[in-house]
C-alpha cells in the first residue's frame, strides 16, 4: 500500500495522484472516520466518496490518497485505522511517500531522497534502493505514527522522504518519490508527464497547499528541520 | 561638509519611511474578505528560510513571464510583483470560477530588523523566485 497524505511540498499527494493516473488505478474503497474529519464531501460522477480514497493498480497495489487536509485531531484514529486495515488484509509493506523540510532545496534541482523503516523485511528492502538512510531526525504527522506504530501490527513500513520546500507544492521532488516507489515496486512509471505539468500542479494545488501548512504549523511541523536532544 | 553627509542621510531615512507609510496605507485599504479574494488568488505562496548569513524568501510563481518581475527593498519589508507569461483563466485549470483569471502575482513580505535590503539579490529557478537578503554587518556573497 502506498500512502499519500497532504504534508511538506505536497509531495505525497502529487505522487500519488500521478500513479493513480498513470497506472490506471481503479477506485476501489476509502476511509472515512465520523465526527473527526472536516464537513465536507467529495463528490465524483455525482455520488459522493469518503475523505481518503483507495484505489487499486496492477491487482496488487493499494493508493491511499487524501484530496483535503486531515484536522490534526484524527491522525491517531486515522493511522490506526490505516494500520487495521493494513493488518487484516495482509498488506506486504505500506510505503509512506512525503517531502522533508530542508533550506538544501533552495540550492538544487535535483531534492535528495532518504528512507527511514520499521520492521526487518522493510529495512532490508529500503538498503538496496542506493539512497541515504534518515540517519537521525524528528518526523511529525500520521506518517510519524504509522512508522511507529508499525511493529504492533507487525507491518513493514517504508518512509520514502524528498527534500522539498515546506510550504511551496513542489512537484519535482514529488517525481523523484514517484520514481523511488517504482525502483521500490519494480514497476515502470513514467515521471515525464508529472515534470511538464509542474507548472500546472503549481497552480492547481495552491489553496491546498496554503491549508495544509497552516496545519502543517499548528502540529509544530518546523520542529522537523531541528536537530534531536541525544546526539550520541 | 559634515553637515551635508548628514543632510543627505536623513533624506534618505525620511524618503524610506514616507515610502514604507504609504506601503502601509495601501495594504489598510486592501479589505479582508474570507475565501479566495482577490488579493489571496494574486498573492504567490512563499516560504522563508533564515541561514546563519542570510536570510531566503522563496516565492512560488508558476507560469510567470521572467522578464517582468519586480522586487523592492524597504525598511523591514519586501515586495514583490511578477506578471504572468498569459493571463490564466482558473476554470481552464480546473476550478468553478468561470470569471476569475490571475494575471500578475503581489506579495508584501515582513523583513526582520537586521535584513540588509540594499544588498537583495534574486534568481529565478523553475519558475520560482529566490531572494537572497543579507545580515546586516555580515559578508556574505
Amino acid at each position: 500500500m502506498v500512502v499519500g497524505l497532504p504534508d511538506a511540498g505536497l509531495v505525497g499527494g502529487i505522487s500519488v495522484s500521478h500513479l493513480i493516473r498513470e497506472l490506471k488505478a481503479r477506485e476501489v474503497g476509502g476511509i472515512d472516520i465520523a465526527r473527526m474529519m472536516p464537513p465536507l464531501v467529495i463528490v465524483k460522477d455525482g455520488t459522493p466518496r469518503p475523505p481518503l480514497r483507495l484505489f487499486l493498480a496492477k491487482d496488487s497495489i493499494l493508493i491511499l490518497v487524501a484530496e483535503t487536509p486531515l484536522p490534526p485531531s484524527a491522525y491517531y484514529s486515522l493511522s490506526y485505522a490505516l494500520l487495521d486495515y493494513s493488518a487484516r488484509r495482509r498488506i506486504d509493506y505500506i510505503v509512506s511517500l512525503t517531502g522533508l523540510s530542508s533550506p538544501n532545496r533552495i540550492r538544487t534541482d535535483k531534492p535528495k531522497p532518504y528512507w527511514a523503516a520499521s520492521g526487518r523485511k522493510a529495512i532490508e528492502v529500503a538498503e538496496k534502493l542506493g539512497i541515504e538512510r534518515f540517519n537521525e531526525g524528528i518526523l511529525i504527522g500520521p506518517y510519524a505514527i504509522i512508522l511507529k506504530e508499525c511493529f504492533r501490527f507487525r507491518l513493514d513500513n517504508i518512509v520514502l522522504l524528498v527534500e522539498s520546500f515546506p510550504d511551496l507544492p513542489d512537484p519535482e521532488a514529488a517525481s523523484v518519490a514517484v520514481r523511488l516507489f517504482g525502483k521500490l515496486s519494480q514497476v515502470e512509471i513514467d515521471v515525464s508527464k508529472l515534470l511538464e505539468e509542474a507548472e500546472l500542479i503549481r497552480l492547481r494545488t495552491k489553496e491546498l497547499m496554503r491549508q495544509t501548512s497552516k496545519i502543517m504549523s499548528q502540529i509544530g511541523k518546523g520542529m522537523e528541520m531541528q536537530p534531536t536532544l541525544i546526539y550520541t | 561638509m559634515f553637515w551635508e553627509s548628514e543632510l543627505e542621510r536623513l533624506k534618505r531615512y525620511l524618503r524610506r519611511k514616507i515610502e514604507d507609510l504609504f506601503q502601509e496605507l495601501e495594504k489598510e485599504r486592501t479589505p479582508e474578505v474570507s475565501g479566495e479574494s482577490e488579493a489571496e488568488l494574486e498573492e504567490p505562496l512563499h516560504t522563508f528560510y533564515e541561514l546563519p548569513e542570510k536570510y531566503v524568501v522563496v516565492c512560488d510563481i508558476p507560469a510567470c513571464d521572467e522578464t517582468k518581475i519586480e522586487v523592492l527593498g524597504y525598511t523591514r519589508a519586501l515586495e514583490i510583483k511578477a506578471r504572468l507569461k498569459r493571463e490564466v483563466k482558473l476554470e481552464q485549470i480546473g476550478f468553478r470560477c468561470a470569471s476569475r483569471s490571475l494575471k500578475e502575482y503581489k506579495k508584501r513580505v515582513s523583513l526582520p530588523e537586521d535584513a540588509d535590503v540594499a544588498r537583495i539579490l534574486y534568481t529565478i529557478r523553475a519558475g520560482r523566485l529566490i531572494i537572497e537578503i543579507p545580515k546586516k554587518n555580515r559578508s556574505v556573497f
